[in-house]
C-alpha cells in the first residue's frame, strides 16, 4: 500500500511547528544570502538589518524591504547577465530561466544550480502528488515542455520524480492529434494543461463525440494553473472528464508551484476550493498593496514571495503583482494548517492577461500598434472561439489622412502588425479594421482590452 | 506484498551517508564523471532540503 512518512508528517504539522520550520528555513537562507549573495548583502545593509536581527517572522516582514522586478531589472542591467542576485559561481549555474518579456520593461534572468533544478522537479511533484499523481499514472502534459521558462522544464522534471509516463504534447502537436494520441494509448490517469487549454482539449473531445468517461475510465485528475475559471466551469469540466479538477500557483520567481489544491480539489461543496502554500519552502505574504499589512481572511491582496530552497537568483519579499484571496490556514476540510488562498480566483493586481500561456501587458500592444502615425485608436478582445481555442482580436481605426486604402496596401500594413505584434508578445492576434465611430471614447484611463474569456467558459457547448 | 518504511530521521540518516560519499567522488572521482558526481550530490542535497520536516532538521539556523 502506498505510503508517504514526509507528506504524513507535513500533514500533521501544527501551526506553531510550521512557523517554527519555516523561521529555521528562512534563519538559514537570509545567512547564506548575507554571507555569499552581494546584491542582497548590499540590500540588507541599506536597511540596517542583520541577520541575527531576524528572531520572527514578524522581524522579517518589519525589518526586510520588499522588492520587485526593476530591482532584478536593474541589477542585471549593472551586472549583465543574470545580475548579482545569482549568488553562485558562474560554472555552478546549470539552467538559464528567463520571464516572458512581454512587459515591455524585460526580462528578468534566472540562473538555477543543479540543486535548483531538481527542486523545481519537486515543486511540480508535490502538487500532483496532492492532486493523486502516483509511480506508474500515465500522464499528458499540454504545457510545451524545453525552452528558457521554468514551466517548461518542471513539469518534465516533476514526471520524472513522481515516477509517472509522462507523454510531453504540448506544443509539438495540435489538439487534434492529442485526442489521437490519448485514444491510442488508451490509458491516462493525469492530464496537466493551462485553463484555457483544459477548455480548448474538452471542446476538442465533444466535438469528435468521444466520451471520456467511457474512453478513460482510470482517469484521476484534471490539473490546470495560469488562469482562473468561474465554479460552474469547473463542475462542468469534472462532469465531462470524470475526473477532478486540481489547480496549482506558482510562478518563475517561485522556481515552480508554491502552492496546490489537496485531495478536496479546485471546488467543494459547490463553491471553490483552497490552494495550499507550500510554507516550508518559501514565505508567502498576502499583503495590501497599499498599505503593505496582512489582509484579514476573506480579504485580496497581493502575494509577496521569499524562496527558502532556491540557491541560485532566489527572491526575498518580491512583490509578485499575483492577486490572490487569502483563506486562513486550517480552514479546509483536509485539516492541514498550511496557508490556503482561493482556487480559480488569482489574478493580476496590474493589467496583465495571460493568454496561451504567455503573459500580456496592454502597454506591449499599446506601443506596437501605436509605433504607426496612421493609427487612431484601437480595442482588443480575448474570447474563447466556438470550438474552444484562445482568441485574441484587434480592432483598429486608422485616422482619415491615413493613407492606406483598402486592398493589397491595408493588407500589407495588416500582416506586418500582426508579425510585430507577435514579435512583442509572442500571440497571434487578428487585425480587423473598423470605423472609429465603432470604437469607445476613453474619458480617463484607456480600457482598451475586454477579456471574454468567462464569458466564453461560461457558455461553452460542455455547459449546454 | 507489504514493505517496512524507515522513518523520516532514519532516511535522511541514510542521505548524509551518500552525501558524504558523493562529495568524495565529486572532488576526487574521474573528471569525466564530475556532472554525474555533481548532480548526485546536489539531488542528495535537494532531497535532504526537502525531507526538513521540523527545526531540529535545519543546521545552520541561527
Amino acid at each position: 500500500m502506498y505510503q508517504s512518512r514526509l507528506i504524513d508528517e507535513l500533514s500533521a504539522l501544527s501551526r506553531e511547528q510550521l512557523k517554527a520550520l519555516q523561521l529555521s528555513k528562512l534563519q538559514r537562507q537570509i545567512s547564506r544570502l548575507y554571507e555569499s549573495n552581494v546584491f542582497y548583502r548590499e540590500r540588507f545593509d541599506a536597511a540596517g538589518v542583520k541577520p541575527e536581527q531576524i528572531r520572527s517572522l514578524e522581524d522579517f516582514s518589519e525589518r526586510v524591504p520588499t522588492m520587485g522586478k526593476p530591482d532584478c531589472l536593474a541589477d542585471q542591467n549593472a551586472h549583465p547577465p543574470f545580475g548579482r542576485r545569482v549568488g553562485v559561481p558562474r560554472e555552478d549555474v546549470m539552467m538559464i530561466n528567463l520571464t516572458g518579456g512581454t512587459s515591455g520593461q524585460g526580462q528578468e534572468a534566472f540562473g538555477r544550480t543543479n540543486a535548483d533544478v531538481a527542486m523545481q522537479g519537486h515543486f511540480h511533484h508535490l502538487p500532483w502528488h496532492l492532486a493523486g499523481l502516483r509511480r506508474g499514472d500515465a500522464a499528458l502534459n499540454c504545457v510545451p515542455a524545453g525552452g528558457l521558462t521554468t514551466g517548461g522544464w518542471g513539469p518534465t522534471e516533476g514526471f520524472r520524480v513522481a515516477g509517472a509516463t509522462a507523454y510531453a504534447a504540448g506544443g509539438v502537436m495540435s489538439t487534434d492529434a492529442k485526442v489521437d494520441l490519448m485514444l491510442r494509448f488508451g490509458t491516462f490517469h493525469f492530464i496537466y494543461a493551462s485553463t484555457s487549454y483544459m477548455h480548448t482539449l474538452t471542446e476538442a473531445f465533444r466535438r469528435r463525440g468521444v466520451n471520456p468517461k467511457t474512453a478513460f475510465p482510470m482517469l484521476k485528475s484534471l490539473f490546470v494553473a495560469a488562469e482562473g475559471y468561474p465554479v460552474e466551469w469547473a463542475q462542468r469540466t469534472e462532469d465531462f472528464w470524470g475526473a477532478k479538477l486540481h489547480e496549482g500557483y506558482g510562478s518563475t520567481q517561485s522556481a515552480g508551484f508554491c502552492g496546490g489544491t489537496c485531495e478536496h480539489g479546485a471546488i467543494a461543496d459547490g463553491g471553490r476550493g483552497n490552494i495550499h502554500i507550500f510554507e516550508w519552502h518559501n514565505v508567502v505574504e498576502v499583503l495590501d498593496p497599499t498599505t503593505g499589512t496582512p489582509v484579514a481572511e476573506g480579504e485580496e491582496g497581493e502575494v509577496v514571495l521569499t524562496n527558502l530552497d532556491i540557491i541560485g537568483s532566489p527572491v526575498v519579499r518580491f512583490r509578485t503583482g499575483d492577486k490572490v484571496r487569502y483563506m486562513g490556514r486550517g480552514r479546509c476540510g483536509c485539516g492541514r494548517s498550511w496557508l490556503a488562498v482561493e482556487a480559480g480566483s488569482i489574478g493580476r493586481l496590474d493589467d496583465m492577461m495571460k493568454i496561451r500561456g504567455n503573459n500580456m501587458w496592454p502597454s506591449a500592444v499599446d506601443a506596437v500598434v501605436f509605433r504607426h502615425e496612421s493609427v487612431w485608436e484601437y480595442a482588443g478582445r480575448v474570447f474563447v472561439t466556438g470550438s474552444g481555442k484562445t482568441g485574441v482580436e484587434l480592432r483598429i481605426a486608422l485616422k482619415p489622412d491615413a493613407g492606406i486604402p483598402e486592398g493589397a496596401e491595408r493588407e500589407n500594413f495588416a500582416r506586418k502588425l500582426k508579425a510585430d505584434l507577435k514579435s512583442a508578445t509572442n500571440i497571434n492576434m487578428d487585425v480587423a479594421f473598423v470605423d472609429r465611430s465603432e470604437l469607445p471614447n476613453y474619458d480617463y484611463k484607456s480600457r482598451r482590452w475586454k477579456d471574454e474569456r468567462s464569458d466564453g467558459f461560461r457558455s461553452g457547448a460542455i455547459s449546454e | 506484498m507489504t514493505r517496512s518504511q524507515l522513518d523520516i530521521e532514519a532516511q535522511r540518516a541514510a542521505l548524509k551517508e551518500m552525501l558524504a560519499l558523493a562529495r568524495k567522488l565529486q572532488e576526487q572521482g574521474d573528471d569525466f564523471l564530475n556532472g554525474h558526481y555533481l548532480h548526485l550530490q546536489e539531488r542528495i542535497e535537494t532531497v535532504l532540503a526537502i525531507t526538513e520536516v521540523s527545526a531540529a532538521d535545519i543546521p545552520v539556523a541561527k
